[in-house]
């Protein structure tokens, strides 16, 4: 067992799996083909529906995957070859040259700047050029830059060599060889993700051949403002700001003519609906018009998205696929013709065009996964069974990420998760820790009558050093009281200069540093630890940025900035005169997880758990497990979900490790991460349990509708009971001959505006198996927008295939429904097309009624002090990143109670839960942050703004002193309290009132 | 004014028209409209809506669409059935509801002749339009055009 | 009668022991009303009722010292604006509700010296305290009028120019002596060490310069924001007359206007400041 895992392919997928795996305890080793990890995440501008910066959300897991000890990347690398051997794989990387060495190079940049050949930026989807010798963006990871060879005039034609002659770190190295190194693995996860396709199969759309149509890639680029416009919106042929902008959705997805795209790419909708928010952002002129067939608009807050969208930010919507697009010779605009809603034929002009182009698996992903022996479907992708999400035809090869189907990218993380917990399996066990002990020497204790004070200043090259006057610096640094040692550095951060740091601390014996130069972002964690290697406690440390806020950003101005860079060092010892050692606590973890609800997520969860060797709770109000799940007889791919559902019972039960307990509630539960006590009671009986992590899968309820006359009824019926009609061969089926569904009922209106999700699969998949029994029967289905999205495109088309018609209609003319003499229904519905009312007649109307949340979720979620959404699910710590997370450490949520979703995006949801709490029950003790807020017993007043403004309830008031206390685990440092308090009664250890103040005084007094 | 739609038992005219060769595809139709925004016809004639042709079969509006004109007004250009998403293949069903209204009594024999006919002359007067323009390079108004279709018989090929 | 009432009610409570103390007003002399004690039943003929009961006596229900040595129950006088401090308190946990006993006696307006109504009390809307939450409640029943505030006084300052404002306000801050009279009277300022008094660090300048004394009102106004509930009595006690209230009551009106947040209506309610929803406000963001 060598418990190492390969993981392939850099981007969010295997960001996740990589730093869950780490996590637990395992070395993961990821290869990513690309210069840099980060994938097309990296690439995007911002992600929806929050609007955060992609980058800024995406980078600091890049940096902790990269700085995790557990993590080799293998960046620039492909594989050779990959073996299956007795116990796993053994896999040959060959790590290509860069001609550049990863050790010496500081990313300053230098390099670049004088090259003299320009090539095509591919980052930036060849909307520019970047130089030969170049990086992909500011923020990768690893920051090492590289030489494309083909391009190079010092390998084609021996000549140049300007690289090399400026690099102060001497980095540049042109005899460097592709390294091979053959490693042994456990198992592989292949995170390899799909990329966006061309657009040139639809050549009538222009793209390539008009200046002003672009690809939804593309425009991500122009609108991120680190991409090739620097975020200025203008369009290619005249570099001025487009005032109207068309978005065409479904190029080439949903499209069977074109190639073998007939699913559908899920995430463009909403990128679109996105682009065209931030566009208005960016420009209050610009005016979007998006032309769509259907709006998957259906995850969480998506709908609320899109409403906003119209309302707030003018973008339009037309339901209509637009067949060309046509160049104006003159102005270059594109003018587009579509249909209104009336029917009509209108032209449009717009000044730019965006292509919402659907993704695909490239060639050679194809082939690696052949290479693999990993069966993949007509499509290319790589799909998994519903309740073995990641788990291909390949022992011991899991899959993650849009590798498996188009998903975005919550769908892509939990999926990531998942196959973490699954390759761990056998890795994993009580005994052994997953926490990283590093041999570190006795820490000094200081006195404070010797404040002794170090300052080192950064050259970073000619970063700093060639704006900011560095000798001028150290000098100055030098004449403050206590300072006894300053000096100057050209890269601190190299290896030398660390062990010059470390030499310098223990011959002065200083008692603080400080380090003037780059981010804490970068080498904060490295500085610490050489504080650390010199017996001086970390926390005695003090960084200053002249870099990034002050040479960087006063280039033309090297006067001033000298004098900025000045004050900074000077700010900076002010306050590490009030720097005080901080420690980190540690806490024992209890190695057990509890989990609340026994439906399919929680049986999972609770499975997933057991299998990697640890403890589980699973805690079920009802008699029986199984949840939901006991009402549904098949999916669309399953057939016989009791069956499997018995099989995963059994294993739940018969489970060693999984503490069944049924007919059981929740009392109360105690306590915080690693430390959690629950009261549990079932009957007359009260028990106690003790546990380190908490999953919530209490699951959601099937909506009770009201409307269509549902009630009254018995031939009204919900898409639920229709399934349970056709699996018993109903007799009332036998007088059906029209069977007529209606979508969207008491969904996506007022005071529920969300969309269910699965309710448009589970109407196709009924129809389906409907027309399979009775082939002669009709199926009317009505509609507002069709979200039948990835995979499950190909089953709408099938299910029109079976002759099932569709008709739309608009949320402010709903279906009529009549009810005859003799039993029969009459519906009224606007026809769109025709233009006019049509009468349907039916004897069987099937809603799809959606989910609704638990009511006890208000209950439960101020037990555990976590929120709900304004739909009532359970709201997660991220929506996009963070997706099984609370705020609140030590709290995960899976399935149905954090939003609708279909059983496999459940089961996944609920494996990736497990995964998350193994990373912390896989801990022997948890580790506390050393940044946290202190109470002042004798200030305090116990008023409570403090614990309001705690996002992660991480203070309380103690109710016999009445003084706030804080829990030092789950305090993560952020300061909230200590802002808000009013008699200053909180402060934040290494950020106190005391040190600012001192910080802000040294600059004015 | 309402449509009601009926319900057919037993043979439907959407599978009718599946059965015949090149209108296999019809069901898959979700309606997108590409074809009528493809259409030259629809350019010329606002009212004419392939897609609304389509969806008239698949309500199992047959009469009414065997004894429409609609379907004669099919220029065959093609244009839909490269774009179309789903692959209907809107003039091979055009071809085949043709097919349908002279074998169901719809239209006689000597209408079907009568197209061919049209076809021939309407690209002849096309050509000839065309001919003049290119040869006098300048710009051309509908007044032109319809004009030169009034002396079209004159006009030496 | 009103006093007669009130010294029935605290002869009872006295008695029968649900009280060990009132708090009420009493007479010190002619013209000269003061918070009183009582815990004798005998003694509530010290008890007056009249529109000279300026004093908002929960300040002492805020006062740590106090409390400790008064730790039985405690029943006291309030009128309609001394409520709202109490509902104040009691959301920020700083009253224990079940030790004290909630006297409501409706207010027709308190009189200054010259007899004219107090600006304060011709913007009361809470005159007939309420009912579901005093736990007596005496005089008669007065239907809440939902007056419109007038800010005029305060947009009138607004309208001044920059210049101006600061002339007029640093005519105050000049003469302030910071002998913390608005502070000490206030019942919301309950902190066990206030942050003007704080050395380590210093928060704000200790002397009675116009730079400390800008600083001293601005940062005591801004830790009342979404609390101040404009009873007064700073201005009141005030020996310079420095207008108090139209610092506060100008933050009244931006909380009121940007939160839609009146305080001391609600017990269970804090400052709108600690509170984050979703579609708070956000145009001073860019």
């Amino acid at each position: 067992m060598n418990k190492r895992i390969l993981v392939i392919g850099g981007g969010i997928g295997g960001v996740q799996a990589g730093l869950d795996l780490a996590q637990m305890g395992i070395k993961v080793t990821l290869v990513e083909a690309k210069p840099s990890i980060g994938g097309r995440m990296a690439q995007l501008d911002k992600t929806f529906p929050t609007n955060d910066c992609s980058t800024c959300i995406l980078s600091p897991k890049l940096y902790e995957l990269a700085s995790h000890p557990n993590v080799d990347i293998f960046s620039y690398s492909t594989l050779d070859k990959v073996d299956k051997k007795e116990n796993g794989f053994q896999a040959r990387i060959r790590k290509k040259a860069r001609f550049v060495n990863e050790e010496k190079c500081t990313a300053c940049g230098l390099c670049s700047e004088k090259c003299p050949v320009k090539i095509p930026d591919l980052f930036n989807k060849e909307i520019t050029t970047t130089k030969c010798i170049s990086i992909p963006y500011a923020q990768a990871v690893p920051a090492v830059y590289k030489i494309d060879k083909k391009h190079c005039l010092y390998f084609s034609k021996g000549k140049c060599g300007i690289c090399q002659k400026v690099c102060t770190a001497g980095a540049i190295d042109y005899e460097q060889k592709d390294t091979i190194e053959t490693i042994d693995f456990d198992a592989i996860i292949v995170a390899a993700g799909a990329e966006e396709y061309t657009p040139r199969i639809r050549p009538e759309y222009g793209f390539g051949i008009y200046d002003n149509v672009v690809t939804s890639i593309e425009y991500e680029r122009i609108l991120s403002a680190s991409g090739p416009t620097g975020g200025h919106i203008i369009r290619p042929s005249d570099k001025t700001a487009p005032g109207s902008i068309a978005f065409i959705q479904c190029v080439g997805s949903r499209d069977i003519s074109s190639g073998n795209y007939a699913y559908c790419s899920s995430y463009c909708c909403m990128q679109a609906t996105k682009d065209a928010i931030i566009t208005r952002e960016h420009d209050q002129n610009a005016c979007s018009t998006i032309f769509y067939i259907d709006i998957r608009a259906f995850g969480k807050d998506f709908d609320k998205f899109v409403d906003r969208a119209q309302s707030e930010y003018n973008v339009k919507y037309i339901k209509s696929r637009i067949s060309e697009i046509i160049e104006k010779p003159k102005t270059k605009n594109l003018a587009i013709k579509y249909i209104t809603p009336d029917g009509r034929i209108n032209t449009k002009e717009f000044e730019l065009v965006v292509l919402s182009v659907g993704i695909r698996i490239p060639d050679q992903i194809k082939e690696l996964m052949t290479e693999l022996g990993v069966k993949l479907s007509e499509y290319g992708f790589c799909p998994c069974d519903a309740f073995e999400p990641g788990i291909t035809n390949v022992d011991g090869i899991y899959v993650c990420g849009t590798l498996m189907g188009p998903m975005d990218i919550p769908e892509t993380v939990m999926s990531a998760s998942a196959a973490a917990s699954m390759a761990a399996r056998g890795l994993l066990s009580p005994e052994i820790s997953s926490e990283i002990i590093k041999e570190k020497p006795a820490e000094i204790a200081i006195e404070e009558k010797y404040l002794k004070i170090g300052v080192v200043v950064c050259h970073c090259g000619v970063n700093i050093g060639s704006v900011v006057d560095v000798p001028e610096v150290v000098k100055f640094a030098g004449s403050f009281r206590n300072v006894v040692f300053a000096d100057e550095l050209i890269y601190a951060c190299s290896r030398d200069s660390i062990k010059y740091i470390i030499d310098k601390i223990k011959e002065h014996d200083l008692t603080r540093f400080i380090m003037a130069s780059c981010s804490p972002r970068t080498h904060e964690t490295l500085f610490k630890s050489a504080l650390e290697e010199a017996g001086l406690n970390k926390y005695l440390m003090q960084m200053t940025n002249i870099r990034d806020q002050c040479s960087w950003v006063h280039q033309d101005n090297h006067e001033e900035a000298t004098e900025k860079a000045k004050d900074l060092v000077c700010m900076a010892v002010g306050r590490s005169r009030y720097l005080q050692p901080l420690h980190e606590l540690d806490s024992e973890v209890n190695k057990a997880c509890l989990v609340i609800g026994g439906g399919i997520a929680g049986m999972m969860s609770a499975l997933f758990i057991a299998d990697n060797g640890f403890r589980a709770f699973l805690v079920e109000k009802d008699t029986e497990l199984g949840g939901n799940l006991l009402k549904i007889n098949y999916t669309l791919e399953e057939k016989n979900i009791s069956w499997l559902l018995g099989k995963i019972r059994e294993r739940v039960q018969e489970h060693p490790l999984i503490d069944v307990c049924l007919n059981t509630e929740i009392r109360e539960i105690k306590g915080y991460v690693g430390n959690f006590t629950t009261n549990l009671t079932s009957g007359k009986e009260e028990r106690n349990i003790e546990h380190g992590a908490v999953i919530v899968a209490t699951g959601g309820r099937e909506h009770e509708t009201e409307s269509y006359g549902y009630r009254d009824e018995s031939y009204v019926v919900t898409q639920r009971e229709f399934e349970t009609m056709l699996l018993n061969k109903n007799p009332m089926l036998k007088y059906a001959h029209t069977v007529a569904m209606i979508q969207c009922v008491d969904s996506r209106e007022s005071d529920k505006n969300y969309c269910s999700r699965v309710c448009c699969g589970e109407m196709v998949k009924n129809i389906l198996q409907l027309k399979n029994d009775y082939p002669d029967k009709d199926v009317y289905v009505l509609y507002r927008d069709i979200r039948t999205y990835g995979m499950l495109e190909p089953y709408y088309t099938q299910a029109r295939k079976t002759g099932a018609l569709f008709f739309r209609y608009d949320i402010e003319n709903k279906p009529v429904i009549q009810k005859e003499e003799n039993g029969e229904f009459i519906i009224t519905v606007y026809d769109e097309i025709l233009r006019r009312y049509i009468k349907l007649r039916a004897q069987l109307i099937v809603l799809s009624v959606g989910i609704d949340p638990l009511e006890t979720n208000d209950q439960l979620a101020r037990m555990l002090k976590v929120p709900l959404n304004e739909d009532g699910f359970f709201h997660e710590a991220h929506v996009k990143l963070r997706p099984v997370d609370f705020a609140t450490a030590g709290i995960f949520v899976s399935g149905l109670a954090h939003g609708p979703k279909y059983i496999n995006e459940s089961v996944s949801q609920a494996i990736a839960a497990a995964s998350r709490a193994l990373t912390i029950i896989t801990k022997d003790k948890i580790r506390s942050e050393a940044h946290t807020a202190v109470i002042n017993e004798v200030r305090c007043t116990g008023c409570g703004f403090c614990v309001d403004v705690c996002a992660y309830n991480a203070i309380e008031i103690d109710k016999e002193k009445n003084i706030a206390a804080v829990n030092t685990l789950m305090c993560k440092g952020c300061g909230s309290c200590a802002a808000t308090c009013l008699s200053g009664a909180v402060d934040l250890s290494g950020f106190t009132n005391k040190q600012l103040i001192q910080e802000f005084q040294e600059l004015f007094l | 004014m309402f449509t009601v739609i009926k319900p057919m038992r037993g043979p439907k005219f959407k599978n009718e028209v599946a059965r015949y060769p090149g209108g296999e595809n019809i069901k898959r139709c979700f309606a997108c409209g590409t074809c009528t925004l493809s259409c030259p016809v629809s350019e010329a004639e606002s009212n004419y809506s392939p897609r609304r042709v389509i969806h008239k079969i698949l309500l199992g509006l047959k009469d009414e669409v065997l004894s429409s004109d609609e379907i004669w007004y099919c220029m065959t250009c093609y244009r839909c059935q490269v774009r179309c998403p789903q692959d209907v293949k809107y003039p091979e069903i055009m071809r085949v509801l043709r097919q349908m209204a002279l074998e169901q009594g719809y239209v006689k024999s000597e209408f079907v002749d009568a197209m061919k006919e049209i076809e021939k002359v309407t690209q002849d007067i096309r050509r000839k339009i065309l001919k003049r323009f290119i040869e006098k390079r300048e710009s051309i108004t509908e007044k032109d055009i319809r004009e030169i279709i009034s002396l079209s018989d004159k006009i030496q090929p | 009668m009103i006093i007669k009432k009130i010294k029935t009610t605290a002869k009872d409570l006295l008695t029968d022991g649900s009280v060990s103390l009132i708090i009420g007003y009493g007479i010190n002399g002619p013209g000269d009303v003061t918070p009183v004690f009582i815990k004798d039943p005998d003694d509530v003929e010290k008890l007056v009722w009249n529109d000279q009961c300026y004093y908002n006596l929960i300040r002492y229900l805020s006062d740590r010292d106090f409390i400790e040595q008064n730790n039985g129950s405690i029943g006291i006088i309030i009128k309609g604006c001394d409520q709202k401090s109490l509902k104040v308190l009691l959301s920020e946990s700083q009253v224990n509700r079940d030790k004290i006993k909630v006297i409501g006696v409706t207010c027709k307006g308190l009189m200054d010296s010259d007899g004219n109504v107090l600006a304060k009390c011709e913007a009361c809307d809470v005159v007939y305290p309420d009912k579901d939450f005093c736990d007596v409640i005496i005089g008669e029943e007065v239907k809440k009028k939902e007056k419109e505030k007038d800010f005029s006084d305060i947009d009138e300052i607004d309208s001044m120019d920059l210049p101006d404002r600061k002339k007029f306000w640093d005519n105050f801050f000049e003469r302030c002596l910071r002998c913390y009279a608005c502070r000490n009277i206030c019942p919301l300022c309950y902190c066990k060490e206030c942050i003007m008094d704080q050395h380590n660090p210093q928060w704000v300048l200790p002397s009675a310069s116009v730079v400390g004394n800008r600083l001293f009102h601005i940062v005591r106004a801004y830790h009342l924001t979404g609390r101040c509930v404009d009873c007064g009595e700073c201005e009141r006690v005030c020996p310079i007359g420095m207008p108090l209230r139209k610092i506060n009551r100008k933050i009244i009106k931006v909380v009121k206007e940007r939160f839609d947040f009146e305080s001391g209506k609600d017990q269970e309610q804090k400052s709108p400041l600690t509170r984050y929803r979703e579609n708070d406000s956000e145009d001073f963001i860019i």
